[in-house]
């Protein structure tokens, strides 16, 4: 089984599942959970985690009142499922500037919607989440000489530091300006898991501490792809932003 | 040329010499070559002329695109089936948070470039070691063995998973989109193994396929016409 696809799975909360099709890669797996898949009785623990992020996903009410926010005659979705040092998302905010000069609209006419998912999802999480559980590391973000990003690159950087694109087009900065981002929150596994890890706490402490680091603004959506066809409905054009 | 370009025109009936003008001119400068590569080419001019006359594309699935809700998944690599699984779990979630009924909701999985081995049954990929060929391997470092969006043999698969598999997904009434283009390498691969005419080989491989997947010209063409049948993309990796 490749990662993306165990970790698709598992964050699809069908970890457990996917082990019992392919127990071959459980026993080749690495984080503690999959470790721990190595016999019967872990086995049975790992279903009983993984249940309970099912049933914390389900008692999740999903904010989907962003498509009414949708309007204009220019709709882009921007889909991000990879980092690239924050470039996709500056692609949403160019793309709002230059229909703005090239059309001469104001702001009122223009919708972008960013959806952040798969590789790309510590994106919408903040520097302190980043500098604390080292995102850099754990994500394979690196800055130019190679070492591990230590802040999110597509925020207002820290004092000190350099963003990925000019302060303007950050994510913060695009959020103020009406820009809908959305987060995947099969991906967010990835940030819960890490977290987990770190702080040795429940899925659903865990959980809690992620959605404390999430840039504020950004709006979680079952999947990623849940948000990719929603906002195609409201009629935004897709985007692939990260090519 | 790169290889990528040199396998997508072959693929593509264009073949070498530029596979410049038209498949009959490449059929037509082959004959005139020796050699393996002028054998292939020669081979896969044939194929593309006998698939021409022969196969009527059935392209009714349109029709069947109805609802409120509709998607389609591009999928043009393997990577272990998510982007099989994404359309699964796409109609799930449909249905969880936005209380869609059945009826309302369609996907269309379109399968193609490298992902095109998806549309094949385990015996396909057990006899022609597609895992092998593709270099496909596990996190085990091992090479898969068996279709990631199929059942594999011995295996209980959980309700859970099992629901989302190509074939239950096709049963439930998605529409899945093999491109011929594509295609083409599994023809190939059945024709170099087994040494077999174009036109068995197709053949062979056809009865390889996954039921209910509807071959198209290609991949692309079926991403077009599922657009324009309302559907919106999905970029599905």
């Amino acid at each position: 089984m490749t990662t993306a696809r165990r970790d698709f799975l598992k964050h699809a909360g069908l970890g457990a599942s996917a082990l019992v099709v392919l127990p071959g890669s459980a026993l080749a797996a690495t984080s503690p959970r999959e470790i721990a898949s190595t016999d019967a009785a872990a086995q049975r623990a790992l279903r009983r985690l993984n249940a309970a992020e099912v049933s914390s996903q389900q008692a999740i009410t999903w904010d989907t009142s962003w498509m009414q926010r949708v309007r204009g005659k220019h709709r882009a979705m921007f889909d991000v499922p990879l980092v690239e040092l924050g470039y996709p998302i500056l692609r949403s905010g160019i793309w709002v500037e230059q229909v703005q000069e090239v059309f001469k609209v104001p702001a009122s006419e223009i919708s972008t919607v960013i959806v952040i998912r798969h590789d790309a999802i510590p994106l919408l999480m903040n520097h302190e989440y980043w500098s604390s559980y080292n995102a850099g590391e754990q994500f394979k973000v690196k800055d130019e000489d190679g070492a591990p990003l230590t802040f999110n690159p597509v925020l207002t950087p820290p004092a000190g530091k350099q963003g990925s694109g000019p302060p303007r087009l950050a994510l913060d900065k695009q959020i103020e300006r009406g820009a809908i981002v959305l987060g995947c929150n099969l991906a967010f596994g990835d940030v819960i898991e890490g977290i987990q890890r770190k702080d040795k706490v429940s899925v659903a402490e865990a959980r809690t501490i992620a959605m404390r680091h999430v840039v504020p603004g950004v709006i979680m959506q079952p999947s990623g792809i849940f948000a990719n066809v929603a906002a195609q409905q409201t009629g935004c054009l897709f985007v692939e932003a990260s090519l | 040329m790169s290889t990528a370009r040199r396998d997508f025109l072959l693929r593509a009936g264009l073949g070498a010499t530029a596979l410049a003008v038209s498949p009959t001119a490449a059929l037509a400068d082959a004959r005139n070559t020796t050699g393996p590569s002028a054998r292939a080419l020669l081979a896969a001019a044939h194929e593309w002329e006998d698939q021409q006359q022969a196969e009527p594309w059935d392209t009714t699935w349109t029709r069947k695109i109805t609802g409120k809700h509709k998607a389609m998944f591009d999928i043009p690599e393997v990577e272990g089936g998510v982007g099989v699984l994404r359309s699964g779990i796409w109609q799930r979630q449909y249905a969880d948070v936005l209380k869609t009924q059945p009826g309302e909701l369609t996907s269309v999985m379109v399968i193609r470039h490298n992902g095109i081995f998806l549309a094949m049954n385990q015996e396909f990929w057990t006899t022609y070691e597609v895992g092998k060929a593709e270099k496909l391997k596990g996190d085990d470092g091992k090479t898969m063995k068996y279709n990631p969006v199929l059942p594999a043999p011995g295996q209980d698969v959980p309700a859970s998973m099992r629901g989302l598999m190509l074939d239950k997904q096709i049963e439930g009434g998605a529409i899945a989109l093999g491109c011929g283009l594509a295609y083409r390498s599994v023809v190939a691969m059945v024709q170099q193994k087994d040494k077999l005419e174009p036109a068995e080989a197709r053949k062979k491989a056809n009865s390889m396929l996954v039921p209910g997947v509807i071959m198209q010209p290609s991949g692309i063409f079926a991403n077009v016409m599922a657009e324009e049948a309302g559907c919106v993309f999905v970029y599905a990796v």
